[in-house]
Order: structure tokens, then C-alpha cells, then sequence
């Protein structure tokens, strides 16, 4: 089979204030027609960068050298007219959020119109049916009035299905599809993947699948490339990097990841510390500081990547000096790479469920918005059920996780519970104390300090015009702590979540994002709260510092006793964190149970459908198993067909 | 201000991905104040406007310190002389040194501008934070109050009253402030304020039982800081402009009492017998506006990493 992309040492450099940021040093490889090539990577490390590049999309300021060939033509030094003949024509891309890569102000049928007739001049009829049957292809129904639509009729799934559309439209040899589903719901998610899949299988073009997610990867990718600070540290076909890992860095990726599908919990083997900065980088292994099989010669050069023989034939690179010492398995002379940690145990876990006390009980939480009519006088006409009588209890030293996809109800539930709303029908009992009792602030702010929150973004949540000193010990004088008192608390604390308390007069922006996410959880212990609200406090991180946040929350959890409320969506994190977990779908709680049982033996179909959307990290599992997909009209699942 | 959250000097490497992916290798930075003033640094015309502004500030301290003859004097001997070594700028038809005017003038007109720039600030940033934060009828009454102002012929009453009172500066400089000054950047810092009103550690906060207006000071307005940095140097630009109109028009500073405006108003009225009387406060004038102009828009690409001088070496 002939290469439809060959990339042969491609580099790109941005000038900034700082210096020359060398984005991308040196990938190369070869994709055939009817490949998927994965390239997986956390941020900073050059993925999007390298997607950008070969499509001539990146910045006047950037710097490319290095050669791609498409399909015989070399891209670089092409002039901006040259390459949009061939994007779109043969290459076409779909980007992470489907809201902002379609034009609002054209209907549907309009945008995919357009793409056919740039580039292929064919007549406005010929090209309206084209469109027709490419968005039945895709599975939107009543694709002929759909054509009319504006893509903000569309909800974010069937947009990322039009966008696939379009791309589909020219019968592309090449598409890229920069994270194509981490803007979607898990359920969503699936299906654009089958899409894309069936997308290749139509025009049998190649696909370049650049994500974050190893289980995206395991299911999609024929051949995967690791990428770490600019450069591809292991390359190899999908069974092959899975089952016989050889570099430290991409085994570290996968131990760090939750797995939905294991129920033991095995602590999480995050990798310490951050990328490197990608200015004047020393020629060393970039990943050396991180990595704990690290020796001096790792720092006296960068490594090639090189061919590692495995055993099993296939093409296997790595760029490790000491490959050759790694086993399958990721043990290195019998030993595992990434040191096991202790499980930590609380005394609490040993106590029944029933016999310890409840830190929050809600019982027929509901929440109704009006729905309001009228241009000038609003009167209402009507209500929406935002959350339909929720009850549930959290005891001492117990995460309770709420699962459930965008629009469920959990964030509502939160927010009912954190502005401490009181009920009519129902009730909010914080730590004995029942907010249909507040009469003052004094109570309400006495109130406070049981409960805390944690927040999902650690940059929003920080307050970037103040000191981590000050951001940590504004609940301290918000109660009316003394000065003297706060500070040995900041440094207390800033020493249990893991930070160094010298850095305490230092600004949020002078900390990573995971550190952040330490600095907000710090915040969250300082008043010694019977109670922790955690709204998805791991979502916006890599999964490497993932793995140390989950383990800081379960480490705390135990050695405090606190009580998690957990909300997210994601369930492999909650299989990880949870005791207990309520899945949420429209408002309501489908199913509320421990966890083990939930994920085990799930009895609502909506939680059966969800539990069989999430990828595993695992190419065997994930590609032999059975889907099934929920019906909300008859309450039952069904198997996928896309 | 998000931009500011995210380190501008790495921005270029990961362009399309989302926010929490930019912050990655933000580790190592510069510092913000380092970062600023290099950026204010690099901008010919900011560096030039500093210079003049600071030159024309010196002389307003200075000039009627080293002038030969103070702003009231009568020099009988010289009356409508155009410059000469004896009277650097000339003198008027009564015999009035124009350098030592033009200084107290200058001195005068600053006087008014930076304390009304400084209270319209202010007043403006405390009202368009609260509203925004507090909402509710606290929102719609300030806002109504706004939109009224906006509405009434605000110059007129401005000319009504500081002619009544006699062309008082503190007078003048109090009307500019709370009947012309305030309400529009107020109603633009409302909408600014909206945004971070959403933020989640001002959420946080109020979880953690902050009370309101301390919430309003310690975190909504530090984070307009760049905006209300901005807002104050415009500010004086328009508060000169404001007091030299009412000047010229004879509503504003009255004699003895000299402003650049009232200079202005004397001189174009012998502009070809004597051109001198105007020119050399004009000129003042001019390179007082100019000068701010240039600072606002260097503070502008300076503190705002998205415009176009931005996030480029």
C-alpha cells in the first residue's frame, strides 16, 4: 500500500517574550491508506501543533522545517492558495468543539453546499443531494428538513455528526481529528466514534486520531505515537504499546488512568512533577526529572528513538536508554517502574455503614425554573423540572459520587445544596443542622465552615490577584480566625495537600495546574469542614496529575475523615473514588446504590448504557466487547447501530 | 481578565487547545510587572508620551518657580511683546508674563484633570462592581440612575453651576466628577463585572461566607485593575479636554485663577495681532492630550495580552 502522508523530521518553533518555543522536534512517520495512526500526548506536548502543521493552519509567527509529503505533493512552502485546494479536497480535519467549527449564520445545508462546490464544482441540485444523503450517512433524521437548520438547532453530538459530514464530503484520503469528542458526553462520545470509524470505512481515507484519552486510543488506533515535549518517545502498532510498553513515560500513562473496569483499588502511579518548558531545552532526556528509573546518562543526551526488539516482531520504537531493561508489564529487573503505593485505611472503614453518623442528608431536594412568557410582563406558563425530588444521605468518611451527563441535574443539585436553599417540600441537613432553620447569617456563615467546595477549573477558582497565603486562609477570616492562627494554618495546610510552604507568597499563576487544584483543595480543608463537595475536581486535568489528585483525595479522606459528595462524569475516576454512587438522568436519580454493585450488575438500562460507552484502556477488551445504547423513549437499550 | 491568568509568553505553543492546557508549562515565568513594562517598554510612542508628559509635568512645578515674573504681575513696559529674553512667551495686552501663566495654567489644568480622573475611577469602579455583584433591585436602581444621566444635558448644568460659583476649580472638578464623569465607565464596568461575577472564586468566596462587599473589594475590583489603570489616564484626557471647552467658553476658571482652557479663550481672540498668546498654551494643551493618549494606548497593549502588540516577541 502507498503512504498517503509521510512526515519526515518535522519541527516548529514559536517566538515569544521568553524565548524560542520549540513546539514540535522531530516527528516523523508514514500513515497508509486505511490507517489509523493515534497520537496521544498531554498538553504541551506537541499533538495539535503537529495536526496544525500538516494542515497549513498555524500561526504567520511559526516556524516549520522538515518535509510532508500528501499524496506525492510536498506541503511545506506551499503558499496559502496551493494548500487550500487540497484542504478539505483531500485532507480534512474535525476539531475538538463542534460549536465554534461550523458558521452560525449559514444553515447546515448551506456550510456542506459550500464544501462540495469549492472544491468540486458540481451544480447547486447535484450538491444538495449529495448533502442530503451525507447527513443520512452520518444518522441525523430527516436529513432534507435538517438541511434548513441553523447549527444552534443542533445539540453538540449532531453537530460533531455534521462536521464529520463535511469532512466526509470530498472523499477525503486524510482526516484529522484533533480530540474530536472530549467537548461530548460519554454516550455522544461513542457514537462519533463509531462514526468516524465507519467515516474511514466509507472513503477508506486515513485518520489521525490526536486525544488524551488511552482508551479513545485502544479503540481506534492501528499504530500509536506517544508524544512527550515535542517529540514521539514510543511508536508502535496498538496491541504492541499496550501489552509490551516500553518507555517510562507512556508507562506511567497508562498506570495513572482510573480503570471502569477493575474493582480492587489499587492506588493510581501518578508521574511526579510537570513537562518542561519547551524553551532552550538542555540536551537531555526531556523526561528525566519525572521519571523514576532515571541514571546520569539519561541527562547527558537526549535519546533517539531507536527499535526495540520485544519478542513479538512488530515495529517497536522507543527513545529510552534503558529500554532494554524494561519487561512487559512495566517491571524493570522484577520490580515494578513506578514504585506501589500504600493503600492508605481509615479506622471509619471498619465501622458499618449504619453506625456512623450522617455528615449531609437531603431528602426531596427539588428545584423547578419557571418558564416565562412575554415581552415586556413576564408571566409564567409553566415549569421546568430541573431536579425531581432527590433524596440521599452521606455518612462519615464516605465519598457519595452523582454521575450523570450535561443537563442531568447533578450541578444544580450542588448548587441547591452549597447556597444552602431552603425547601418547601424537602430538606438540607448539613452536619445536624437543617437549612430551613437559618434565620441569620451569623448561623449560616457558622454553617459554612462544615462545608466546602471544591471547584472544577483550578484556574477560575483561584483568584489570580491574590497570594496563595491569602486565597488559603480567606475561609479562616471569613469565620473570624486571628492573624496569628491562620498563617500556621496555611502552612499546615499547604504541607498536607503536598506543596511546599515557602511558596506561599507566591501568585496562582506561578503554579501548575494540578498544584492549583492542591492550592482549591487546601482552601476547601482549611475550616476543618465535616464535609467536601468536589464538582468535578479532576476533569480539566492530565490524566498524569489526574492520578495525583485522586490519590491526595483519597489519602486526605482517610486520614481526616472527611465525607465527599463527588459529582463528575466521568465513571472511571468515580469506580476509582466512590463508596457509593447515583446516577442521575433528567433530574432524577435512576439508580443509587454502593458502588461495586452499581457498576457490577447495573438494573436501569440508562446506567447500563452509560457503563458500555466508556472506552477501556485496553485494545483486546475494548474492541471485542458489546455496546448497548439507550432508548429514552421505550426506557430500554438496545445494541449501537450508528 | 482571563488572558492575564494564562502565561502570554507560551501562549503560541499549543494555540488551539483549550484553556486549562495552556497553563502546562506556566511554571517558570516571567513577572507580571517585568513582563508590562517590557511590553510598555518596546512601544516607541508610549515611551515618547511618558517623556513629554513627564516633562510637561516638571514644568508645571517648576516654571512658575524659575519664571521672571509671577502669573499676576502687570509688567507695564511690555504690553502685547511678542517673546523676547526678558518674557520667554511674550506677554498680553495688560502686561501678563504668558510663561508664568502658561505654567500655573498647566499647573491648574492637571490639577483638575488627575483629581477628577482619579474620583471618576473611583466612583465609577465601586458602582459598576457593586451593581453587578449584588444584582437584584441594587442593579436596576443603579442602573436606572445611570441611564437617566445619560440623558440630561450634563455640560449645561456643568456650565450653570461653575459659573455661578465663581469659577472655583474645586467646584468645577466636583461637578465633573459626579454629574458628567461617572456614569459611563460605570455602565462599562458593570458589564465587566458581570463576567467575573460568574467566576468561580467569587463563588468560592461567597461559599465560604464572605461577606459582600468585601467580596466587591478584595476580588472584583483588583481584577478590573488593567481596565481602571486605562479608564484613569483616558480619564484625563477627557477631564483637560471637558475643562478647557468651559474654559474657552468663559464658564470655567476665572481671573486671577488661570487654566490652559481660559489661556486658550484669551488668546484666539488675537490670534493674527498676537499669535503667540495662543500658540504656546495650545501648544501645551496639545502635548498634554497627546502625551496621555500615548500612555493609555501603550498601558492598553501593554496589560492586554489579545491586542496586537500582544503575546509577540
Amino acid at each position: 500500500m502507498s503512504n498517503v502522508l509521510s512526515v519526515r523530521d518535522l519541527r516548529v518553533s514559536f517566538a515569544s517574550e521568553a524565548g524560542r518555543v520549540d513546539a514540535v522536534r522531530g516527528v516523523s512517520f508514514d500513515l497508509e491508506a486505511g490507517r489509523t495512526l493515534g497520537i496521544v500526548g498531554e498538553s504541551g506536548s506537541g499533538k495539535s501543533v503537529t495536526s496544525l502543521a500538516i494542515m497549513g493552519l498555524l500561526d504567520e509567527n511559526a516556524k516549520v522545517t522538515g518535509s510532508i509529503v500528501y499524496d506525492g505533493q510536498e506541503l511545506l512552502g506551499m503558499s496559502d492558495k496551493q494548500l487550500s485546494v487540497i484542504r478539505g479536497n483531500g485532507m480534512s480535519m474535525i476539531f475538538q468543539d463542534p460549536l465554534t467549527s461550523l458558521t452560525p449564520v449559514f444553515t447546515i445545508g448551506d456550510q456542506l453546499i459550500e464544501a462540495l462546490t469549492v472544491h468540486r464544482g458540481l451544480s447547486k441540485k447535484d450538491a444538495w443531494e449529495r448533502s442530503v444523503e451525507l447527513l443520512k450517512l452520518v444518522g441525523i433524521t430527516e436529513p432534507e428538513r435538517r438541511m434548513k437548520s441553523f447549527p444552534h438547532e443542533f445539540s453538540g453530538g449532531m453537530r460533531q455528526r455534521v462536521v464529520i459530514a463535511i469532512a466526509m464530503a470530498n472523499d477525503p484520503k486524510l482526516i484529522i481529528c484533533d480530540e474530536p469528542t472530549t467537548a461530548l458526553d460519554v454516550t455522544i462520545q461513542a457514537q462519533i466514534l463509531d462514526l468516524i470509524e465507519k467515516a474511514q470505512l466509507e472513503t477508506g481515507a486515513a485518520v489521525i486520531m490526536i486525544t488524551h484519552d488511552m482508551g479513545v486510543v485502544a479503540r481506534t488506533a492501528d499504530d500509536v505515537m506517544v508524544m512527550y515535549a515535542g517529540k514521539p518517545v514510543e511508536q508502535a502498532p496498538v496491541h504492541e504499546l499496550f501489552h509490551r510498553t516500553r518507555m517510562p513515560y507512556s508507562i506511567g500513562l497508562l498506570g495513572a488512568i482510573p480503570r471502569v473496569d477493575k474493582a480492587e483499588k489499587v492506588p493510581l502511579t501518578p508521574i511526579k512533577g510537570n513537562p518542561p518548558l519547551l524553551i532552550n531545552l538542555p540536551d537531555a532526556c526531556p523526561f528525566a526529572d519525572r521519571c523514576p528509573i532515571a541514571i546520569d546518562a539519561c541527562r547527558a543526551g537526549e535519546p533517539e528513538l531507536l527499535p526495540v526488539a520485544t519478542g513479538s516482531g512488530d515495529a517497536h520504537r522507543a527513545a529510552c536508554i534503558r529500554v532494554h531493561e524494561i519487561e512487559d508489564g512495566g517491571l524493570i529487573n522484577g520490580l515494578p517502574v513506578y514504585p506501589v503505593r500504600e493503600v492508605p485505611e481509615s479506622p471509619l472503614t471498619r465501622v458499618p455503614r449504619e453506625e456512623r453518623p450522617i455528615t449531609l442528608e437531603v431528602k426531596n431536594l427539588t428545584k423547578t425554573f419557571p418558564l416565562l412568557k412575554g415581552a415586556f410582563l413576564k408571566r409564567k406558563v409553566g415549569e421546568v423540572h430541573a431536579i425531581k425530588g432527590v433524596s440521599f444521605d452521606v455518612r462519615e468518611g464516605e465519598t457519595l459520587a452523582i454521575v450523570g451527563e450535561s443537563g442531568s441535574g447533578k450541578t444544580t443539585t450542588l448548587l441547591q445544596i452549597m447556597d444552602m436553599v431552603k425547601q418547601t417540600e424537602g430538606d438540607i441537613i448539613i452536619a445536624g443542622t437543617s437549612v430551613n432553620d437559618i434565620r441569620s447569617h451569623k448561623v449560616e456563615r457558622e454553617l459554612r465552615r462544615d462545608i466546602q467546595i471544591v471547584f472544577q477549573d483550578p484556574m477560575g477558582a483561584l483568584d489570580p490577584r491574590m497570594t496563595v497565603a491569602d486565597i488559603i486562609s480567606e475561609p479562616l477570616f471569613a469565620i473570624g480566625t486571628p492573624k496569628e492562627e491562620a498563617h500556621r494554618r496555611v502552612d499546615e495546610l499547604m504541607d498536607l495537600v503536598g506543596l511546599n510552604p515557602a511558596h506561599s507568597d507566591r501568585f496562582p499563576q506561578a503554579f501548575s495546574g494540578g498544584q492549583r487544584q492542591r492550592i482549591g483543595i487546601a482552601r476547601a480543608l482549611s475550616t476543618n469542614p465535616k464535609i467536601v463537595v468536589l464538582d468535578e475536581p479532576v476533569s480539566a486535568l492530565d490524566v498524569s496529575i489526574q492520578a495525583g489528585v485522586i490519590n491526595l483525595l483519597d489519602e486526605l479522606k482517610a486520614k481526616l475523615g472527611l465525607s465527599y459528595l463527588f459529582v463528575a462524569h466521568d465513571l472511571s475516576v468515580v469506580r476509582h473514588i466512590a463508596d457509593r454512587v447515583a446516577v442521575m438522568y433528567l433530574g432524577d436519580f435512576v439508580e443509587h446504590g454502593d458502588v461495586d454493585d452499581v457498576f457490577e450488575n447495573p438494573q436501569h438500562p440508562y446506567t447500563q448504557a452509560l457503563l458500555s460507552a466508556i472506552p477501556v484502556p485496553d485494545p483486546d477488551i475494548e474492541r471485542t466487547r458489546q455496546r448497548v445504547i439507550f432508548d429514552p423513549d421505550s426506557m430500554t437499550t438496545r445494541p449501537i447501530s450508528v | 481578565m482571563t488572558s492575564e491568568m494564562i502565561d502570554p509568553t507560551v501562549e503560541p505553543a499549543t494555540p488551539v487547545v483549550s484553556g486549562p492546557e495552556t497553563e502546562r508549562v506556566a511554571t517558570r515565568r516571567l513577572s507580571k510587572w517585568t513582563l508590562y513594562s517590557r511590553r510598555f517598554a518596546r512601544n516607541r510612542g508610549a515611551l515618547a508620551g511618558l517623556v513629554i508628559f513627564v516633562l510637561l509635568v516638571l514644568f508645571a512645578i517648576f516654571g512658575p518657580m524659575i519664571a521672571r515674573y509671577d502669573h499676576v504681575e502687570l509688567d507695564f513696559l511690555a504690553l502685547s511683546t511678542g517673546p523676547t529674553a526678558e518674557h520667554w512667551f511674550g506677554t498680553n495686552n495688560a502686561g501678563n508674563d504668558l510663561f508664568a501663566q502658561v505654567a500655573v495654567g498647566l499647573q491648574r489644568s492637571l490639577m483638575i484633570a488627575v483629581s477628577v480622573s482619579v474620583g471618576v475611577t473611583i466612583v465609577s469602579a465601586l458602582v459598576g462592581t457593586a451593581a453587578a455583584y449584588f444584582g437584584g433591585w441594587t442593579e436596576r436602581i443603579t442602573l436606572l440612575v445611570i441611564h437617566f444621566m445619560m440623558v440630561i444635558p450634563s455640560f449645561l448644568i456643568l456650565a450653570m453651576i461653575s459659573n455661578k460659583s465663581g469659577g472655583d476649580w474645586r467646584v468645577i472638578a466636583l461637578i465633573m466628577i459626579f454629574v458628567i464623569g461617572w456614569y459611563f465607565p460605570a455602565r462599562v464596568i458593570w458589564t465587566l463585572a458581570l463576567s467575573l461575577r460568574e467566576r468561580e472564586y467569587v463563588s468560592a468566596a461567597r461559599y465560604m461566607g464572605v461577606s459582600g462587599m468585601r467580596i466587591v473589594i478584595r476580588h472584583l475590583l483588583p481584577n478590573i485593575g488593567s481596565l481602571l489603570v486605562i479608564n484613569f489616564t483616558l480619564g484625563v484626557v477627557n477631564a483637560v479636554v471637558a475643562e478647557t471647552g468651559l474654559s474657552f467658553l468663559g464658564f470655567g476658571v476665572k481671573i486671577p485663577d488661570v487654566s490652559l482652557g481660559a489661556l486658550i479663550g484669551a488668546g484666539s481672540s488675537s490670534l493674527i495681532t498676537s499669535p503667540w498668546l495662543f500658540y504656546f498654551p495650545a501648544a501645551a494643551l496639545t502635548l498634554l492630550t497627546v502625551s496621555m493618549a500615548l500612555i493609555a494606548d501603550g498601558l492598553r497593549d501593554a496589560l492586554d495580552p489579545t491586542s496586537a502588540a500582544g503575546g509577540r516577541a
